[in-house]
């Protein structure tokens, strides 16, 4: 990061929430910015004035609403940890989404949020920024959000250089946390989107990128074998660089109130989804008279490109398959 | 949580088959899964936020040759809606329709459809609709068919058969001939094996045999014909459980 953008990017911000709950997340270094980067620096303050320490912020562009009002589809754009005093940097891994999001008011439907209590995305801002002929965004002084400081400082030399499409990004809710029974989100916290799941984020330069995990499902496609239970977790991309992902699928059911693993699958895959490109978690059915509930959870990181710790889950799904 | 009044459909094209010859010596990335899976994106069938079905597994028997195998299937979870859609047969027909045309020639013989009776709601209203449309085929194109339906056996379908008949008859066109038929080879353009079949269990199941003759046979006709006889059943002998109809073309297919 260049000494003459940090000094832009050092624009810091305090957002004021009413009221939030610390959710516990190792920390992370914020990400290095380059020449191309839009940055936000900012720090988090609960009510009472104390800092919010090592959460997720993320940053996204809306891109519409779900029918039942519940899930506001968010393109992410960028994200980053807050430290021990609140501060965070986040990292805008696209400020062309932020330019062509742009109305012809100069208007760009910006969403700044940390994960809440229950997983979802509780809001920092979510409203209309306005991007002057500074390449710096701000809120507008309009609405209860009115009075919200930030700005969002896009480098003079940046241009636009990939097409962006709209993957019908729900909002983040992963947690990266490195303790085995700590990897998951506590049941009812993750947000669940509907139909094949799609996450979006921006790996650096590898092209914009979606982890998909499709809803567990009773298997049908080996007719030799007796009821089993699967999911499938591949990725998909356009443009950029990438070529290769890790990709982690979980097969969990839920017993006592807890997700219990099943079955864990990891593959080095391309994207696409194809043959050789998904990985597959299974479990046999021990019975098919009785219903159990599962979800799938899937993973990609994305191989020699920077990207998001989160994970993306299907919806639970019960099936008449005893587990 | 996804409710369980969501159902699971399956549906398979059945005939025979050869890969284009550009593509019979390479490697695909793609297979009948992912071309599946991309073909129902292009049409905005798993759109969030009300997707018409999410994507659970396909595959298909690209085997070449003139028998008759299973060529390309798909098995969907169906939301359920409270019949805001009608089950989603004819757009997966439409979509393994075009899988199977892009890899290869492809010689339709029959189809099979598993689904969620639960799901099935009254559309008597399109299938007029439909029956609009399939008159504009060429005339000299009609076809003999055979069609079977399976239910749970509690359902006594070949007691029903009549009435089934009658009620199939009511929602195609005037020369449907919709007639019952002798047990016996009754799916002859489908595969031994049918994907989605374990959903319907034999000794759970009777099936029913009809005869009668389409406008025409393509795979849209025949999932016409499926969602006739699926209205039938809905009607003549409800049902929670999962039924199975399969479509055969006796004469005059492709």
């Amino acid at each position: 990061m260049s000494h003459k953008l940090y000094g832009l990017a050092r624009r810091w911000a305090v957002i004021m929430l009413s009221a939030l709950t610390i959710v516990t997340a190792v920390p992370a270094a914020a990400h290095a910015a380059d020449a191309a980067d839009l940055v936000l620096n900012g720090v988090v303050k609960k009510a009472d004035g104390t800092p919010l320490t090592d959460v997720v912020v993320t940053v996204g562009i809306e891109t519409g609403a779900a029918s039942d009002g519940t899930v506001i589809p968010v393109t992410e754009v960028g994200w980053g940890w807050t430290w021990a005093d609140g501060s965070f940097q986040t990292w805008i891994g696209f400020p062309e989404i932020v330019q062509a999001s742009k109305d012809a008011n100069g208007f760009v439907p910006l969403v700044i949020s940390v994960p809440g209590e229950d997983g979802s995305p509780t809001y920092l801002y979510a409203g209309p920024a306005l991007m002057g002929s500074d390449n710096v965004l701000r809120p507008s002084n309009t609405g209860s959000n009115a009075g919200d400081l930030f700005e969002l400082a896009l480098h003079p030399t940046a241009e636009p250089s990939d097409v962006i499409i709209d993957a019908g990004v729900t909002p983040v809710t992963g947690i990266e946390v490195t303790s085995e029974d700590k990897e998951f989100v506590e049941p009812g916290t993750a947000a669940p989107s509907t139909g094949y799941n799609v996450m979006a984020a921006a790996a650096k330069g590898g092209g914009l990128f979606q982890q998909k995990i499709d809803n567990p499902h009773l298997s049908t496609w080996d007719k030799s074998q007796p009821p089993t239970a699967s999911t499938h977790g591949c990725w998909k991309k356009t443009g950029g660089g990438a070529t290769w992902a890790e990709v982690t699928t979980w097969l969990q059911v839920k017993r006592s109130g807890k997700w219990v693993t099943l079955d864990k699958a990891k593959k080095s895959v391309k994207p696409g989804c194809g043959s050789a490109a998904r990985v597959t978690a299974r479990e046999l059915c021990k019975g098919i008279v009785a219903w159990s509930d599962y979800r799938g959870v899937v993973d990609v990181d994305v191989i020699g490109y920077l990207d998001p710790a989160i994970k993306n889950y299907s919806p639970t799904v019960r099936l008449w398959c005893k587990n | 949580m996804q409710a369980d009044q969501d159902g699971t459909m399956m549906l398979g094209l059945h005939g025979t088959f050869a890969m284009f010859p550009w593509l019979s010596d390479r490697e695909l990335d793609d297979d009948a899964f992912s071309l599946v899976q991309k073909r129902a994106a292009a049409y905005g069938f798993e759109s969030s936020p009300a997707p018409r079905w999410n994507h659970h597994e396909a595959g298909g028997d690209w085997t070449p040759g003139g028998d008759v195998r299973e060529r390309c299937w798909l098995q969907a979870g169906v939301p359920g809606d409270g019949g805001a859609h009608r089950l989603p047969v004819v757009p997966g027909v439409r979509v393994l329709t075009d899988v199977v045309n892009r890899v290869g020639i492809f010689g339709f013989t029959g189809l099979h459809a598993v689904v969620p009776m639960h799901l099935a709601h009254d559309i008597g209203f399109d299938l007029a609709d439909a029956a609009d449309w399939f008159a504009l085929a060429n005339p000299d194109a009609g076809t003999d068919l055979v069609v079977t339906v399976s239910a749970d056996m509690s359902l006594d379908l070949p007691a029903r058969a009549s009435a089934l008949a009658g009620a199939a008859a009511e929602r195609g066109p005037a020369r449907l001939g919709v007639r019952p038929a002798e047990p016996g080879r009754a799916r002859p353009g489908l595969a031994g094996e049918l994907t989605g079949e374990m959903f319907v269990p034999g000794d759970w199941n009777r099936e029913q045999a009809f005869h009668c003759r389409a406008p025409e046979w393509t795979p849209d006709v025949a999932a016409w014909m499926a969602e006739i006889f699926l209205d039938a059943l809905r009607e003549v002998a409800p049902t929670e459980g999962m039924a199975l109809v399969t479509v055969s073309a006796l004469s005059g297919g492709a």
